[in-house]
């Protein structure tokens, strides 16, 4: 077996805290490594997966500990300022941040903010969404009076939208307006697989 | 039952549309409700193909000048969210006219001091479109209504009416009943033309 490094039997120092770290430097380094795939969007997605799934392997081989379920911290840990990497979620990201700052009653005396929880699920739905797939149509903003978070794009043919609520719980509709199909799903931000229909049916826009 | 119904739409309740999920009405109660006569005289109950128009605001701070932010605030599939609890205000387009709207909407928007509200227009849709907006239900069976349309005149305002849910919903038909709202009230449209009309200002005059 591996040797237990010193600082993960230090009791202060948390499982969680370790794993996010080690993850967000080898994240880093699959995020470039698929960057570089050409025309592989459709395998992008199961690849993470599989990269996730050997990284909860190794780590669990590494550390002797339980498995950590994968948080939208472990999963998208990231450095200030790589949220962005894709044209088509600038204006969305913008949004988000400036969501950061409204406080109850932004519009009218009903309206709530959203929460951190929340707004940090949109922003790891982008990351994640921008490591997976390379290009599709510009992402809208929007948040309802409840406070509740939410991306949508509308092609005319076709419409997805997603929004976001406590628990890293998703809501998700998708729409084409030529063919008449419409789909209803939940996902969740821990469950890759869940994700998989959403990323298909962006890049399909 | 029905008869609970105007009671609670004409209310000031910040949560009136859980109060009607709470009574959980039959369609044909909803039906049944929406043909009251109305409190005042002369207002008939909204029909079918009557259009109904929804102002749209920029809510945003006058801070904040980034047009894409003010945007996703002011008209989004989000934007229609009075529907799920003090109901969605919109306006009878057969009462009035649109110079009207305009002018109620211009005015209204200045009406709160701290925050700067900008009008921007409506959008509409017809009656009969709300109307059909229905639950999500197992193979070929029909989902119950979801939302419902109420004559609701105000003292300045005869033309005033309300859309109301009418159910319990949960996540997923929350999302599904606000890509509904984006489309019948053909949003997109509405966007594209507000940042046509943007563009047009900003282009310098020879």
């Amino acid at each position: 077996m591996y040797a237990l490094p010193q600082v993960i039997r230090e009791p202060e120092v948390s499982t969680a805290e370790v794993s996010a770290r080690f993850k967000k430097v080898l994240k880093a380094g699959l995020k470039h490594s698929f960057l570089g795939f050409r025309d592989a969007g459709q395998y992008r997605a199961p690849a993470v997966e599989t990269a996730e799934s050997s990284l909860d392997s190794l780590m669990q081989a590494l550390f002797e500990v339980r498995v950590v379920a994968p948080t939208i911290e472990t999963a998208c840990a990231l450095s200030e300022g790589e949220l962005v990497s894709r044209e088509y979620c600038v204006r969305a990201s913008a949004a988000l941040d400036h969501y950061r700052t409204l406080v109850d009653g932004w519009d009218g005396e009903d309206a709530l903010a959203p929460t951190d929880e929340r707004l940090n699920a949109a922003s790891a739905f982008l990351y994640m969404l921008c490591s997976i797939v390379e290009s599709c149509p510009d992402v809208s903003p929007m948040l309802d009076e409840e406070g509740i978070p939410g991306l949508f794009w509308d092609t005319g043919r076709a419409y997805f939208s997603v929004s976001f609520y406590d628990d890293h719980e998703l809501a998700c509709v998708y729409r084409n307006r030529e063919t008449g199909q419409k789909k209803l799903f939940e996902a969740n931000l821990h469950q890759p697989a869940d994700l998989e229909q959403a990323w298909a049916f962006i890049e399909s826009l | 039952m029905p008869h609970r119904v105007r009671p609670i739409v004409t209310s000031d309740h910040k949560d009136k549309c859980k109060e009607l999920a709470a009574l959980g009405l039959s369609d044909e109660d909803i039906e049944t409700a929406e043909a009251l006569p109305t409190e005042s005289d002369g207002i008939e109950p909204v029909a079918g193909p009557e259009s109904l128009a929804r102002l749209i605001e920029d809510p945003t701070q006058v801070d904040l000048e980034d047009p894409d932010i003010r945007m996703s605030l002011a008209c989004t599939p989000a934007a229609f969210g009075d529907a799920f609890n003090k109901g969605l205000s919109v306006r009878r387009v057969g009462m009035t006219t649109r110079a009207e709207i305009d002018e109620f909407g211009t005015k209204r928007a200045m009406r709160e001091g701290p925050r700067k509200r900008t009008y921007l227009g409506f959008v509409t849709c017809e009656a009969s479109e709300l109307r059909k907006a229905r639950t999500e239900a197992d193979g070929d069976d029909v989902g119950l209504r979801t939302l419902s349309v109420y004559a609701t005149p105000l003292d300045d305002a005869d033309s005033h009416a309300d859309v109301c849910v009418h159910r319990k919903l949960n996540k997923l038909d929350k999302e599904d009943l606000k890509s509904f709202f984006w489309e019948v009230f053909q949003g997109q449209k509405f966007v594209a033309g507000v940042i046509k009309d943007r563009d047009a200002a900003n282009q310098p005059t020879a």
